[in-house]
C-alpha cells in the first residue's frame, strides 16, 4: 500500500498539490493538509472554536477533491483559520463527510483563490490512490 | 453550435507547439499543427520573449483554446502570456454570439481583476516626506492580505445585490463612495451591460459583502508613484501626468465573490457541456454556447462580479482620497481618476459586422482614438492602459490604437507576466532581504508577510520593459509615460 503523503510543486503562476494514500478518506486528509501548507507557515490550536460537519457531494472523485478544496477555501476564508487536519469521518468517490476544527496559522502566506479542473486527476492502482490538483493563488 | 469532435490520442494532444516566426513581433502555431484546432494560434513577443514563453505549457494552453467552438480569427497570446490553469495568462479569445461558446476558465477565478490610476497635483517633494506615515494610514483603511484581519466595511445584502446589478453608479449616486465625474473614466461606465445579482450564488455572496474595499493578497497591491519618464509629451498632459508628479495605482479585483461566481459556473459547465456536444482537452475549458441557458447566466453572474470588482477599486480609491485630503487639503490633495481597466472579462463586441465575445484573461482592452466607447476626453487620444511591472519595479502608462482592432481583437498585455514559480522564487529570494532591499532604493513597503514578499520578487517576473516594447513596436499600445513606486502596500 502507498504510504499518506503530499508534496507542493511549482507552476509558473498557480501551485500543483500532488498527493498520495492508501484510502480516498486519507487522500482527500492529505488534500487539506497540502492546502493549508500553501496557505501558512505552521498553524497551533485555536482557542474556543468548535468542530463542525460538512457534507460535499460530486460525480466523481477529481470533482469531489475540487469541491473539498473549495470548501475548506471557504471556511478558512470566512474564520480566518486554516483545517490542516480534518476528520474525515467516511469518504467515497462521490461523497465526504468531515469534522472540521480550525486551527490558528502561525504566519499566513499564500492566498488561494480556488481550485481548478486543470491537469486533474485521481486515479487508482493497486496500491492506492494518487492525485493531482491545480489550486489558483 | 459547430459540436467538437472526439478527444484526440494523449500523444497528439500532448504534443509540444514550436512556434514560427511570422513578423517583427508575431509569432504563429499553424492550425494544422493539431486535428481539434479550429484557428491558428497567434503571440506577440520578441525572440527572448518567445523563448520564455516556451518553458511553461503557456503555448499548449493556447493550442486548447483555439479548438473551442465558434473562435475566430485565432487564439492570441500577449508577450506576457504564462501558464495558467486552462486558458493562459495573458490568452484572449473572440468567440461568435451566435454559435460559440463562453469558458469561465477564459476570465479566471479573480474575475474582473484590473487596475486604475488616479492622478494628483502634488510632486515628488511633497510627498517624499510623509509617505511612510501615509502608507501606514492607507494600511490601516484598506485591509490587505487574506484571512488576517476583518474589513472595515460590509453591505446588507439589498445593497449588494445593488451594487451587483447596477455597478458603480450605484456606489457613487446612492452611497456617495467618489465623484460622479469618476464614472466617465471606467471602462464600460463601472457597470457592464447584463448584470444580474440573481445569477450569483448565496455562497458568493456571503463571501462578497465585507470584502468591497479591500485590497486582497497575491499579486495584488497599491502604489504611491512618482512619474519619472514622459515618452509623449501631449497624450501625457491629456492624461494629467508630468515628470515628478504624483500617482496612485491599484491592482485588485472582485475577491471572493468574484472566486465563488468562477468556481460555480466551472463546475455547472464541467457537468453540462457533454450535452451541447462539447468535449474539450482540458477540464477547466469548461464551457457552454454563450445563447444558452447556462451561457447566459454565466455571462450575467460574471458581469455582476465585474461590476463587484469596479466598486472594491472605486470604494479602495475612496479611501486614498480621503487619507490624501486630510494630509494635504481637499483641493492640493485632490486625486483625479485617469481611468479603470479590467483585465479579466468576457465582453460583447463588434468587429466587422460580427459581434463576438471576447474572453481577456490577464490581457487589457486597448481602443483606440476612434472608438466611440471612450469619455470625450480621450476621443481621438486612445483608451489610457496601465501596465503594473513587478513589485519595487516602475509601471507604464499607455494608449490604446486603431491598429490593435485588426490584429489583437482590442487588447494588449497587464503586466510584466510571472517567469517563475512562487515556490522557485521562496527558494532564490529571501523576504526580508528583499525588502531590505526595497527600502534601501528609496521604496517604503507594507506587506506583513516576507513570505508572500518573497513570492512577488522583481525576478520571478519577465522584463515589463521588454514587455512593454514589444507591443508599442506591434502597435498594438503606445507608450506615454513610466511610473515608479515610492511607496507600497503589497495584498
Amino acid at each position: 500500500m502507498i504510504a499518506p503523503g503530499h508534496r507542493i510543486e511549482g507552476h509558473t503562476s498557480e501551485v500543483r498539490l500532488v498527493l498520495q494514500a492508501p484510502t480516498l478518506r486519507e487522500l482527500y486528509g492529505q488534500a487539506a493538509a497540502a492546502l493549508a501548507e500553501v496557505m501558512c507557515v505552521g498553524s497551533r490550536p485555536a482557542s474556543g472554536t468548535q468542530p463542525h460537519e460538512v457534507q460535499i457531494e460530486a460525480r466523481d472523485a477529481a470533482a469531489l477533491l475540487v469541491d473539498w478544496l473549495d470548501e475548506l477555501i471557504f471556511q478558512v476564508e470566512q474564520t480566518g483559520l486554516v483545517y490542516p487536519a480534518p476528520e474525515i469521518r467516511s469518504a467515497s468517490a462521490q461523497r465526504l463527510n468531515a469534522s472540521m476544527t480550525g486551527e490558528e496559522p502561525i504566519e499566513w502566506k499564500t492566498p488561494v483563490k480556488a481550485a481548478t479542473f486543470h491537469d486533474l486527476r485521481v486515479e487508482e492502482d493497486g496500491d492506492g490512490y494518487r492525485a493531482v490538483v491545480v489550486v489558483d493563488v | 453550435m459547430e459540436p467538437t469532435g472526439e478527444p484526440i490520442p494523449p500523444q497528439i494532444l500532448h504534443a509540444k507547439p514550436v512556434p514560427v516566426r511570422t513578423g517583427e513581433h508575431t509569432w504563429e502555431v499553424d492550425q494544422t499543427f493539431r486535428p481539434d484546432m479550429r484557428v491558428p494560434v497567434k503571440v506577440f513577443a520578441d525572440p527572448v520573449l518567445i523563448e520564455q514563453i516556451g518553458r511553461d505549457r503557456s503555448l499548449w494552453q493556447l493550442v486548447n483554446v483555439a479548438t473551442l467552438p465558434g473562435i475566430v480569427h485565432a487564439a492570441l497570446g500577449m508577450p506576457d502570456i504564462h501558464e495558467g490553469y486552462g486558458f493562459p495568462v495573458g490568452g484572449v479569445a473572440g468567440t461568435r454570439v451566435s454559435d460559440g461558446v463562453i469558458s469561465p476558465g477564459g476570465i479566471g477565478f479573480d474575475i474582473n481583476c484590473g487596475v486604475r490610476l488616479l492622478v494628483s497635483e502634488l510632486g515628488i517633494d511633497d510627498v517624499r516626506p510623509v509617505v511612510e506615515p501615509m502608507l501606514h494610514e492607507i494600511s490601516r483603511s484598506v485591509p490587505a492580505g487574506f484571512g488576517r484581519s476583518r474589513r472595515k466595511f460590509s453591505l446588507e445584502r439589498r445593497q449588494l445585490d445593488s451594487l451587483l446589478d447596477h455597478g458603480v453608479p450605484w456606489l457613487v449616486d446612492e452611497m456617495g463612495f467618489g465623484l460622479h465625474e469618476d464614472l466617465h473614466f471606467m471602462e464600460s461606465g463601472g457597470a457592464l451591460p447584463g448584470a444580474r445579482a440573481d445569477q450569483v450564488s448565496e455562497r458568493a455572496k456571503v463571501r462578497g459583502h465585507d470584502q468591497v474595499g479591500t485590497l486582497g493578497g497575491g499579486n495584488h497591491f497599491l502604489e504611491i508613484q512618482v512619474v519619472d519618464a514622459v515618452y509623449d509629451e501631449r497624450a501625457a498632459a491629456e492624461l494629467g501626468l508630468r515628470e515628478g508628479g504624483v500617482t496612485v495605482l491599484i491592482h485588485t479585483g472582485s475577491r471572493g465573490l468574484g472566486h465563488q461566481v468562477c468556481t460555480d459556473y466551472v463546475k455547472r459547465m464541467d457537468a453540462v457541456m457533454m450535452r451541447f456536444g462539447i468535449h474539450v482537452p482540458d477540464r477547466q475549458l469548461a464551457c457552454a454556447p454563450f445563447s444558452s441557458k447556462p451561457g447566459q447566466e454565466y455571462f450575467a453572474a460574471m458581469g455582476a462580479a465585474a461590476n463587484f470588482g469596479f466598486g472594491n477599486r472605486q470604494m479602495i480609491a475612496h479611501m486614498v482620497r480621503g487619507i490624501f485630503a486630510r494630509q494635504f487639503g481637499e483641493s492640493k490633495g485632490h486625486l483625479r481618476l485617469v481611468y479603470d481597466v479590467a483585465h479579466n472579462t468576457a465582453k460583447v463586441e463588434r468587429y466587422d459586422d460580427e459581434e463576438l465575445v471576447v474572453h481577456r484573461k490577464g490581457a487589457t482592452r486597448a481602443f483606440g482614438p476612434s472608438s466611440p466607447e471612450l469619455p470625450a476626453p480621450y476621443r481621438g487620444l486612445g483608451q489610457p492602459i496601465f501596465i503594473p511591472g513587478s513589485m519595487g519595479t516602475h509601471s507604464y502608462v499607455l494608449l490604446g490604437t486603431d491598429a490593435a482592432r485588426d490584429v489583437s481583437l482590442a487588447s494588449t498585455c497587464h503586466g510584466a507576466g510571472r517567469a517563475m514559480s512562487r515556490t522557485a522564487s521562496k527558494h532564490q529570494v529571501h523576504g526580508a532581504e528583499l525588502r531590505r532591499q526595497l527600502e534601501a532604493s528609496g521604496i517604503a513597503i507594507r506587506c506583513p508577510s516576507n513570505a508572500e514578499l518573497a513570492e512577488e520578487a522583481p525576478s520571478a517576473y519577465k522584463d515589463v520593459d521588454r514587455v512593454v516594447e514589444v507591443v508599442h513596436q506591434a502597435g498594438i499600445a503606445r507608450k506615454v509615460a513610466r511610473v515608479r513606486p515610492i511607496g507600497v502596500l503589497k495584498g
